[in-house]
Parts: structure tokens; C-alpha cells; sequence
């Protein structure tokens, strides 16, 4: 008399080799499969949406910057502000050529994100009066085998109109 | 008039002096910060859990871009602090690396050998449980 079914007995076998296969895949597998970081824009009340659409030149704005690391070891990060137009937008390859008006470093653990209160100004240029222009901001990564900052691809930007500062002493 | 050019002359090397040690101070905290955000990294990808050091580290780091001498003062000392923790989270980390491969490697031993237990241990088992269950049972002669 078969107690145990063969068959029975050989489904049950693929199954342990199946789920044995599946759990040391689990165990061996890297943590970090796809590293990657992120950055967020956000308004003033750190939340999506509601941005500005016209400034003054001279102006300081409040917005927010979220900026997500995850690379699999603490990262040394910087945001970095250019006023551009939508011809000097980085892409993923190379940053903005325009200069860094002011820039903003932040150190987050892995799998950490921070998101923080900022203010960036609105150059007082009377050549950007009436134009629409980009505030753009791109994430940089501090590398330490080439000891500097290295940009990340990763940039956001927010068209805005500026127009005249109504008080004339912003025009110094 | 001699006086005022000599009062002059004497504040320019002073001022030249402190401007010069108060660049050398933000400097060398930020290398400080460098050295120590470099040897985080390097044990974070050797698996040891860094986090409440990067918090630390975070904080120093805020407080050196703010610049002013008090904020650098306290991030000196926040740096010494982690620089302290530091020491002794590396002076463990070659234990820890090695205790979590030990843990790993034998869990991939036992997931390893669970067919083969299957193969060896069930038919006995099964067995063992059929033979249980009917312990009880009564062989009698019958008629069909």
C-alpha cells in the first residue's frame, strides 16, 4: 500500500524547491536594486500646487524644496537656484549654464527625505521685467571619490512673470 | 595725524588676522564634516546602521551653513561628539559585518537544505502521523 501519494509527494517537493529557490533570492538580493534620488518642488506651505505665477523683481519668494535619497548610504546633497529662461533649462545630462544665485545643502540617510522652507530672490534685472523666466533648481551630489559636487540629472522649474518692483528703492 | 596712520596700521595686520582665523575655522570645520560624512558613507555601504549619526551630522551641517561664530562653535563640538560615537561604531563595525554574514549565509543554508529536509523527513513524518491517527483502530474479520 502507497501511504503517500508519488504524485502528490513530487508537487510537494517542487514546491519547497520552488519557495527555497525564491527565499534565498530574497536574502541575496542587493538592498538598493535601482538607486535614485528626487527632488520636489512645493509651494509655500510646503504642499503641491498653488505656485506663484507672476513676481517682483527684487522679490524674496517662499517656497519649499523636498529632496529624496535613495542610494543605498547617507548623501550629501545641494540645491542649487538659477534664473534661466526656456532656453538654458538643464537637462539629464548637463546642469543650467546660468549662475547659482544661492544654494542649499542638506545630508540624508538613505531612504530619508527632508523637505524644507526656502527663500530664493528674484534678481532685480529690469531686462527680465515682463519676460516670463525659469526658477530653476538642480540636485547636486557631493562625490567623494572626485571630492567635489557632481550634478545629479535631476532638476525642477517654475515659470514665473516678473514684473516692476512697485516700491523704487528695490531698483537700487 | 601720525598717531591715527599708526592706530591704522596696527588695526589692518588684526583685523587681516581674525579674518584669516575665522576663515580657517569655517574651513576647517567643514573638512572636519567632509572626513566624517566620508567615513559614514564607507561603513553605511558595509551594512552598519549610521542613521543617528547622519542626524547629528545633519544638524552640524545646518548650523555650518549659518555661518555665524556661535553656530560654528556648536558645531565643532556636535562634530567632536560624532566624531567620538564614530570611533566606536568602527571599532565594533568588523564584528557586526561578520556577525550579519554569519546570519545571512546561514539563512540561505537552512533555505538550501529545506527540499532536501522535505525529501528525507516528510514520507517519515507523514508516516509517522498516518500510524498515530490510527492507532486506535481495530483490525477485525468481515465480510464484504
Amino acid at each position: 500500500m502507497d501511504i503517500l501519494d508519488e504524485e502528490v509527494f513530487a508537487v510537494v517537493i517542487a514546491l519547497a524547491v520552488v519557495g527555497s529557490v525564491l527565499g534565498i533570492a530574497q536574502v541575496m538580493r542587493p538592498e538598493v536594486i535601482e538607486p535614485f534620488t528626487a527632488i520636489g518642488l512645493l509651494n509655500s506651505e510646503c504642499r503641491i500646487g498653488d505656485y506663484p505665477k507672476e513676481v517682483f523683481e527684487g522679490e524674496e519668494l517662499k517656497l519649499c524644496i523636498f529632496v529624496y535619497n535613495h542610494l543605498g548610504h547617507p548623501q550629501l546633497m545641494m540645491v542649487k537656484y538659477k534664473v534661466g529662461s526656456k532656453d538654458s533649462l538643464p537637462t539629464n545630462t548637463s546642469p543650467s549654464s546660468e549662475v547659482a544665485i544661492k544654494s542649499f545643502e542638506y545630508l540624508i540617510q538613505h531612504g530619508g527625505n527632508t523637505t524644507s522652507p526656502i527663500r530664493v530672490p528674484i534678481p532685480v534685472n529690469s531686462d527680465l521685467v515682463g519676460k516670463e523666466v525659469a526658477m530653476i533648481f538642480e540636485l547636486w551630489l557631493y562625490d567623494l571619490g572626485v571630492g567635489d559636487w557632481v550634478y545629479s540629472g535631476r532638476w525642477v522649474h517654475l515659470y514665473v512673470k516678473v514684473r516692476e518692483a512697485p516700491v523704487p528703492w528695490l531698483r537700487s | 595725524m601720525v598717531g591715527i596712520k599708526l592706530h591704522t596700521l596696527m588695526l589692518v595686520p588684526l583685523l587681516t588676522l581674525l579674518v584669516v582665523n575665522a576663515a580657517t575655522t569655517v574651513e576647517g570645520v567643514r573638512d572636519e564634516f567632509l572626513s566624517i560624512y566620508e567615513e559614514l558613507v564607507r561603513l553605511s555601504q558595509l551594512g552598519i546602521n549610521v542613521d543617528d549619526l547622519v542626524k547629528d551630522l545633519s544638524m552640524a551641517l545646518e548650523l555650518i551653513n549659518d555661518g555665524s561664530g556661535e553656530s560654528l562653535t556648536k558645531a565643532k563640538s556636535i562634530l567632536e561628539d560624532v566624531r567620538r560615537r564614530l570611533e566606536v561604531v568602527r571599532s565594533k563595525a568588523n564584528y557586526e559585518v561578520i556577525y550579519k554574514n554569519l546570519i545571512k549565509y546561514s539563512s540561505v543554508a537552512i533555505l538550501a537544505l529545506i527540499p532536501l529536509a522535505t525529501y528525507y523527513l516528510l514520507p517519515r513524518a507523514y508516516l509517522r502521523i498516518w500510524f498515530m491517527v490510527r492507532r486506535r483502530w481495530v483490525v477485525k474479520h468481515g465480510h464484504t
